[in-house]
């Protein structure tokens, strides 16, 4: 009976670390200090090409006032344009500490060697496999080459807000996930996915490089 | 009958391998670096001569290779039985896709040609278009790999699914230039670089002999999902 107390209380240890309390993170955006007067302040970490960055923008990050309200938001330094390549921004749905789950619906601005705008990219809703993630896909092109700063943050937050979701739940099969619909009785189950102030962010930069036709493929 | 069992016991066989490797390639648009494209050469490829009707979890697949061939079986006459309900050749799941990438011409201001293409073995990939004697500067090739119903478990409705895969190849350079496999159902595993379009949920079958009683209805709904596959290939070469 121990024995399983304490498993409970490990399991329960180890779950929290895999969930999100959105009502305390919304809260930490309303009373977090502005860190910058403009753009140009902003702390820039280097992305590199064909390297894949993934974090958690959390309440540890720094908050600015964009046209879309305040917000968590990281910055990017882009690398010196040698090619085209294309940037790929997606997040991921989190689980909160309640029934509820989030996702951050993201906002991309790019800005020029100068800190100006030069474009903001919305995402839309791409469905994958394990539930909603957005994906946004920007290509810097030669006449994109000036673009040297990317800032990524969520665009609508709303508790109330979001997508309605088919829920599944994942079984580990070999290397993969199998997902099954979860149903009560006959009734499928749906929930609300909030757009959260908080969230899992990957972002990639890749090289543009189309294979030739009959070229083996790598992938697969 | 045994042998299409067979052929479902391989297909199976192949699932369960996907499960392992878990990506597909993909190549995304970029359409600023193709400016010079004007004119694209679309073909569609083979319509599909029969439906597949699948149950993923499948009682008969936890009882080693004998399980495996009464589920493949079972699966098989499954297949036959509504594909001769909804006869899948007189279905226009081809004319929907192409209706549907008809959007292409008018948002990309391509002028668009439909070629019919030479029969490919298993309806894959032309290996090499210039036997297709186009002045297109792109060719798009775009084709069905599979088409039917699949239910996750056998108590599960039976939602309508498709898989296609497409292809655009400048006709100069040979390079592929968009490339995805596009998935229309319901998500039953995770799969890297997958273009998954979600299933209409009006259109689910609570079982097989309602899937079947209502072919004509869900052969509709393949056609929906044809043209929704369609729709997702012009947005991405937008």
């Amino acid at each position: 009976m121990r024995l399983l107390g304490c498993l409970v209380l490990i399991g329960a240890f180890l779950l929290s670390g895999c969930q999100h309390n959105y009502v305390k993170d919304a809260q930490a955006l309303q009373t977090a200090k502005i860190c910058c007067d403009s753009y140009r302040e902003f702390p820039y970490e280097l992305a590199k090409l064909d390297e894949k960055k993934e974090f958690l923008l959390d309440e540890k990050a720094k908050a600015y006032t964009f046209p879309e309200g305040k917000r968590f938001f990281r910055s990017f330094k882009l690398p010196v344009w040698s090619g085209p390549y294309q940037v790929t921004i997606s997040t991921s749905t989190m689980r909160g500490t309640g029934r509820e789950s989030g996702v951050i619906k993201p906002v991309i601005r790019l800005l020029d060697d100068g800190f100006s705008e030069s474009r903001v990219v919305r995402s839309d809703v791409d469905k994958n496999w394990m539930g909603t993630h957005f994906e946004s896909k920007v290509f810097i092109n030669e006449s994109d080459s000036h673009e040297r700063y990317l800032i990524i943050y969520p665009d609508e937050i709303s508790a109330t807000n979001g997508i309605k979701e088919r829920q599944y739940s994942g079984i580990q099969a070999g290397h993969g996930v199998l997902l099954m619909p979860v149903t009560v009785g006959s009734v499928q189950h749906d929930y609300l996915n909030q757009f959260a102030p908080t969230g899992h962010v990957n972002i990639e930069l890749k090289s543009y490089k189309p294979r030739k036709l009959g070229e083996n493929d790598e992938q697969g | 009958m045994i042998s299409k069992a067979y052929r479902f016991l391989i297909l199976l066989t192949v699932l369960v391998m996907l499960v392992g490797c878990a990506n597909v390639p993909r190549q995304d648009f970029n359409k600023a670096a193709n400016n010079h494209l004007k004119k694209i050469a679309v073909i569609t490829g083979e319509q599909p001569k029969e439906y597949q009707v699948d149950i993923i979890h499948h009682p008969g697949l936890s009882f080693g290779l004998v399980g495996g061939l009464v589920a493949a079986a079972d699966m098989a006459s499954k297949s036959s039985t509504f594909s001769e309900a909804a006869k899948p050749e007189t279905v226009g799941l081809n004319s929907a896709l192409k209706d549907s990438l008809q959007q292409i011409g008018a948002t990309n201001n391509f002028e668009l040609v439909f070629l019919d293409a030479p029969i490919a073995e298993n309806n894959g990939f032309i290996q090499d278009y210039t036997v297709l004697k186009s002045d297109a500067d792109a060719f798009l090739d775009v084709r069905f790999s599979m088409a039917g119903y699949r239910a996750q478990y056998p108590t599960s409705p039976y939602v309508p699914t498709l898989m296609a895969k497409a292809q655009m190849v400048d006709a100069k350079s040979n390079d592929i230039i968009y490339q995805a496999t596009l998935h229309y159902g319901e998500p039953w595993m995770k799969i890297d670089g997958l273009v998954h379009v979600n299933a209409d949920l009006m259109s689910n079958y609570y079982n097989f002999e309602a899937l079947t009683n209502a072919a004509d209805h869900a052969t509709k709904a393949l056609e929906k999902g044809a043209y929704a596959l369609g729709d997702r290939i012009s947005k991405d070469l937008q």
